[in-house]
């Protein structure tokens, strides 16, 4: 989980690639590249199962080891990137957009809109995330399309509030009055002053809050919500591999650790990002 | 002497491979000890305590603690007497007369009785209490008439020598007419009570059940080990559906007994001086998958041949259960007198001819997933696995199968593993191309008779002839055990023949416990973990 | 005072829209209402009639979902009709071990972040790098993974714990500790901030100049200050901690709350789901409306400007 800092008082201005934002930097760039073309880093078939070499500790042949089925887990560790990032960044651009779209009108609109979707923000946030998102679910149906709903109908409030909080700063601010002043209209001024101001921040904290939701995902597929077994999708993998925990750590740890490395990463480059943001407007 | 002759008759076939062996470890338990409790780790969860609607094998040692049949198996595949004392069958074979066990009371204080039995019967019969007993079991029951106090006749619509099989099953049971107005009469439970040597008295949903000692038991029957009431004080069953944890459960003492012990963890048991093993195959069927012929693609007896042809179920049994499975080759368990064992070897692992065949069949071409295609159709086969059934790593078997089909013959297997309402759903829509099934049935014939005629309950396979029907009738009608191993030859050549099913392994039960636990067996014939009536812990 | 009846005010509007937004997710969720609510279970017409009759499906739309909000507010949840129960049976019984464990875990969770944060708050680069990786880590790290972890060292491994169920004191520590990890990373990140800037501020320079130690300054004075901010935190953590606690139960085979809703969901047993959804939104609201009015008797000058 994470959550994004109030902005600390010491703030580094000179910003230096530390050495643990170029790790971090290199961590989501093989991500990056295990999504887009997996075969490149590990073998192609996440699916090819040997029973003849089944849960074999790792070693040179199998990075990582062998699951239950004979599969190389390295490569579906690599082949599952595909599911739990995509479903991850699909949940998050989603959530920005609507919650960006409904936090700038409610910035923008008079108190009785403003008022009625704040509330709805609010009563929105009163329901645990993954809670909230089981409630769609079971409404719904398990699987990916699902999840990425669920988990960006959980995640909207947070976004539409931040974006109706920036929208009230920026047109409170003195050059929106003077521009105001000029004559400019609501939508031109909506257009050209607030929105590139507000929409501003908005990168930086969803990658901050894809770390977020890459985690949700993966509890909602341990919980068997998403998509369903042979998928290398990491929760799904943590989820089968329990039974194995103690004859084969491997096939639940390396899944694991990839994930919070990749999660660890995505946190990291987010804050580094936020406190060069912040820098620039101090 | 009349009813020992009739049990003899009724089922004295197993003898030959009746009941193979138990393997295991001894213990260290001592004489029996009376008093102290035990906690026993169970995978699963059953859907109902009530006896009437009992369908999981594996809830079957919960059963024996709290109900009781009117027979019970013993190890020769006869009959003892259990809450009847004798029983007659009248020479036409129409009526059975039955004595029952007087001074006999439910848990809740009723008095066992023949209207009580008469009750049972009834109630099994009500419209949607318990179709599939209704339907197979009792199929041929024509109704009961109480004679006295201890005498009851049970009437037949025409002979039905496997009727005795359900007077000793789960189905079976006696359950205090008293219960029958619980609002929780399906579910069971606390309300829900039987004449056995434990009382359940508490229920907590996904975490255990508690049953205490019934201080007035005393008709135990004569094969249970000891008379009187139970050793144990308490007994508590938790259900752990993970095997790690069950097991972890067990080596750092918080449980005392584990049922369902997988090859991974067996290896790690093996080691440890404190703990004792022990297993046993089931009788009954095997656990196969069914090829549902109503429609493409197994409507094609070719499909189905390749499908069998395209698993080397030697490598994925080995694989999945690590050299502990027993494969199976017929749709009868190889623990049942009746297995064929002819069958062994005569067809699987052919990746060669399973791809002639499909190329035959027309799915010859390939599309970018290496699936096979026919017309642009993907060679798509769904099984729907339900979440209550699945035990033994069933759901990893279906991937391992899964994985060997698509790799030797790029057939697109789609395991799905859901809750029981969607498998019925997906079952009742005919949106399946294979369904799993396995009976832990004492007798391989009455489990041949819920699967084989046509529109039995568990014919979704949809093959059927008139002769497979009439071999089926005539081996429940048949008391020569020589006759009916005859007759179940022919049925499982004619299944074999026709690629009905892909066998896959005689499904078995593993006992590990402390060594200090005495008195743990397995239920003669079914093959299953026994209740808790005799066992005791020396601390 | 007025603030404090404001607050409670916007409570109450919150919970009324919760409970309001549920029932809309269920009257307007795809598919008849009647077939949603049978979900798995036995379907008869008899029960079919049924949910028609406690909802009063048969009644104007006005009428039911007035009818709906009456019997919430008397705690009359539904009924499940897979498992032919009323909701409130199902999860009454739940909700203490779910209680339980996040109030350990808060426990756990105070300790974790008040020492990490007092031990480093204005130390030397090197440990403070080190700790903050490590709570980056553990904030990152799902909670379930941590648990699978914890459960496969400590109990598998070393026998400490039990490994699952809910029997004695000792089941709880492990699933309370998962939970509390990634929260208490949180927390003492939040509190070493507020420390050090605490530590800057000239009361802070006057003790050391006084003679106290550092370790004074921060337990006497700076701590007090740096506190406040976290109370506003509140509201994130309990929200993080009941979503954290479903899957931590199912990781622990633990009963709770989450796993009756996770079940649920499975069974499609949705009269429970709604039921362990509003009743967690109930609490969270409860929860951080106490937080804020806290916030707002501890700190004059909000008391201050909210009057104004």
């Amino acid at each position: 989980m994470t959550v994004v800092l109030p902005r600390p008082s010491t703030v580094d201005l000179r910003v230096r690639a530390t050495p643990g934002t170029v790790a971090a930097v290199l961590v989501l760039g093989l991500v990056a590249v295990a999504v887009v073309a997996p075969s490149l880093i590990a073998g192609d078939d996440p699916l090819a199962a040997d029973p003849l070499h089944t849960l074999d500790p790792p070693d040179t042949a199998h990075w990582f080891g062998t699951d239950q089925l004979g599969r190389d887990v390295f490569t579906r560790v690599v082949h599952g990137a595909r599911y739990s990032l995509s479903i991850g960044v699909a949940a998050t651009a989603l959530s920005v957009a609507v919650g960006g779209l409904l936090g700038l009108v409610a910035g923008l609109s008079p108190r009785p809109v403003d008022g009625l979707l704040s509330r709805a923000f609010d009563v929105l946030s009163a329901f645990p995330e993954v809670l909230l998102a089981l409630l769609f679910i079971a409404l719904t149906a398990p699987g990916a399309p699902s999840l990425v709903l669920a988990i960006a109908l959980s995640f909207a409030p947070r976004y539409g509030r931040i974006v109706r909080a920036q929208t009230m700063v920026v047109r409170r601010s003195g050059y929106v009055e003077q521009a105001r002043t000029f004559g400019l209209s609501g939508v031109r001024l909506a257009g050209r002053h607030i929105l590139p101001n507000v929409l501003g921040p908005l990168p930086v904290l969803a990658t901050i809050g894809l770390g977020s939701a890459v985690v949700n995902a993966a509890a909602l597929s341990f919980l068997g919500m998403g998509p369903q077994p042979p998928s290398p999708e990491w929760g799904a993998m943590l989820s089968e591999s329990r039974n194995y925990l103690r004859v084969a750590w491997w096939t639940a740890v390396l899944p694991g650790a990839t994930l919070t490395v990749t999660v660890v990463a995505l946190t990291a480059v987010g804050r580094r990002l936020q406190r060069r943001f912040e820098g620039r407007r101090a | 002497m009349r009813r020992r002759l009739l049990a003899t008759l009724a089922a004295a076939t197993l003898l030959a491979t009746g009941c193979s062996a138990t393997e295991g470890s001894g213990t260290d338990a001592g004489a029996p000890i009376q008093g102290g409790s035990l906690t026993w780790a169970v995978e699963t969860e059953p859907i109902t305590f009530n006896p009437h609607q009992y369908a999981q094998a594996k809830a079957r040692l919960l059963v024996w603690n709290s109900f009781e049949a009117l027979l019970t198996h013993d190890d020769k595949g006869g009959y003892l007497p259990w809450l009847a004392t004798a029983w007659t069958a009248s020479p036409d074979g129409l009526a059975y007369t039955f004595t029952l066990r007087g001074g006999v009371t439910f848990h809740d204080g009723e008095r066992f009785t023949a209207a009580a039995v008469k009750a049972n019967l009834d109630q099994l019969l009500v419209p949607g209490y318990a179709p599939t007993v209704a339907a197979t079991q009792l199929k041929n029951y024509a109704g009961a008439d109480v004679v006295n106090d201890t005498t009851l006749v049970v009437r037949l619509k025409q002979p039905d020598a496997p009727i005795l099989d359900f007077f000793s099953s789960p189905q079976g049971a006696q359950v205090s007419p008293k219960s029958f107005g619980s609002p929780d009469l399906k579910a069971g439970g606390p309300s829900v009570v039987g004449t056995g040597p434990f009382i359940l008295d508490r229920y907590t949903k996904g975490q255990e059940v508690h049953y205490r000692k019934n201080p007035v038991y005393d008709w135990a029957p004569e094969n249970a080990g000891h008379q009187g009431t139970a050793y144990l004080d308490e007994v508590t069953y938790r259900f752990l559906k993970e095997s790690a944890v069950r097991v972890g459960a067990l080596t750092s003492g918080q449980v005392d007994v584990v049922e369902g012990v997988p090859a991974t963890e067996q290896e790690l048991l093996a080691g440890d001086p404190e703990l004792s093993f022990t297993k046993q195959l089931n009788s009954g069927t095997a656990y196969s998958y069914y090829f549902n012929q109503t429609h493409a693609p197994f409507d094609d007896e070719r499909v189905r041949r390749a499908f069998r042809d395209a698993v080397d179920l030697d490598a994925v049994l080995n694989g999945v259960y690590r050299g502990t499975a027993t494969r199976a080759w017929s749709i009868v368990s190889p623990a049942s007198p009746f297995y064929d064992a002819t069958l062994a070897k005569s067809y699987g692992n052919n990746p060669s001819g399973a791809n002639a065949l499909l190329d035959q069949a027309g799915w010859s071409q390939k599309d970018g997933d290496g699936f096979r295609t026919r017309d642009g159709k993907r060679l798509t086969v769904r099984i729907v696995l339900s979440a209550p059934f699945v035990r033994d790593r069933r759901d990893v078997l279906a991937q391992a199968v899964q994985a060997a089909v698509k790799q030797s013959a790029g057939i697109d297997l789609q395991v799905r593993i859901v809750d029981q309402g969607t498998a019925n759903d997906a079952i009742a829509k005919g949106e399946f191309e294979l369904f799993d099934n396995s009976r832990a049935d004492t007798d391989a014939g009455a489990a041949l008779s819920l699967i084989l005629p046509k529109g039995a309950p568990i014919n979704r396979h949809g093959y059927t002839t008139p002769e497979l029907e009439t071999l089926v009738a005539q081996g429940a009608a048949t008391t020569d055990p020589a006759k009916r191993k005859e007759i179940y030859t022919r049925v499982q050549r004619i299944l074999a023949d026709n690629a009905t099913l892909l066998p896959l392994y005689a499904p078995a039960d593993q006992i590990a416990a402390r060594r200090t636990v005495g008195g743990l067996r397995f239920e003669p014939t079914a093959g299953v973990p026994g209740s808790a009536y005799n066992v005791w812990v020396n601390r | 005072m007025t603030a404090v009846l404001k607050r409670l005010g916007g409570s109450v509007l919150v919970l009324w829209a919760a409970a309001t937004a549920a029932y809309l997710a269920l009257r307007l969720s795809p598919g008849d209402t009647v077939d949603t609510l049978v979900g798995d279970g036995p379907d008869t017409p008899q029960i079919r009639a049924a949910i028609i009759a406690d909802l009063g499906l048969d009644k104007p739309a006005v009428v039911q979902y007035l009818t709906y909000l009456w019997r919430l507010l008397h705690g009359d949840l539904g009924r499940s009709y897979v498992l032919q129960r009323p909701v409130v049976d199902v999860i009454g019984g739940q909700v203490w071990p779910t209680v339980k464990l996040t109030l350990l875990a808060s426990a756990f969770c105070v300790v974790i972040a008040l020492g990490l944060a007092v031990l480093t708050a204005g130390r030397g680069r090197w440990l403070r790098g080190f700790v903050s990786g490590v709570e980056l880590t553990v904030v990152s790290a799902p909670a379930f993974l941590i648990g699978i972890l914890l459960l496969s060292l400590f109990s598998f491994r070393l026998g400490w714990f039990p490994v699952s169920g809910d029997r004695d004191a000792a089941a709880l520590v492990l699933p309370a500790l998962s939970l509390a990890l990634p929260l208490g990373g949180l927390l003492s990140q939040v509190l070493r901030e507020g420390l050090e800037r605490a530590l800057e501020e000239p009361f802070a320079l006057t003790a050391r100049a006084r003679g106290l130690t550092s370790y004074a300054v921060v337990a006497r004075h700076a701590l007090r200050h740096a506190l406040l901010p976290t109370v506003t935190l509140a509201g994130t953590l309990i929200g993080f901690m009941l979503s954290a606690a479903v899957v931590v139960e199912r990781v622990f085979g633990r009963p709770g709350l989450g796993e009756v809703a996770t079940e649920a969901v499975g069974n499609k047993d949705i009269p429970v789901v709604l039921a362990v959804v509003m009743l967690a939104a109930a609490v969270y609201v409860a929860l951080s409306t106490l937080a804020d009015l806290a916030y707002l008797l501890i700190d004059p000058r909000l008391r201050k400007e909210a009057a104004a």
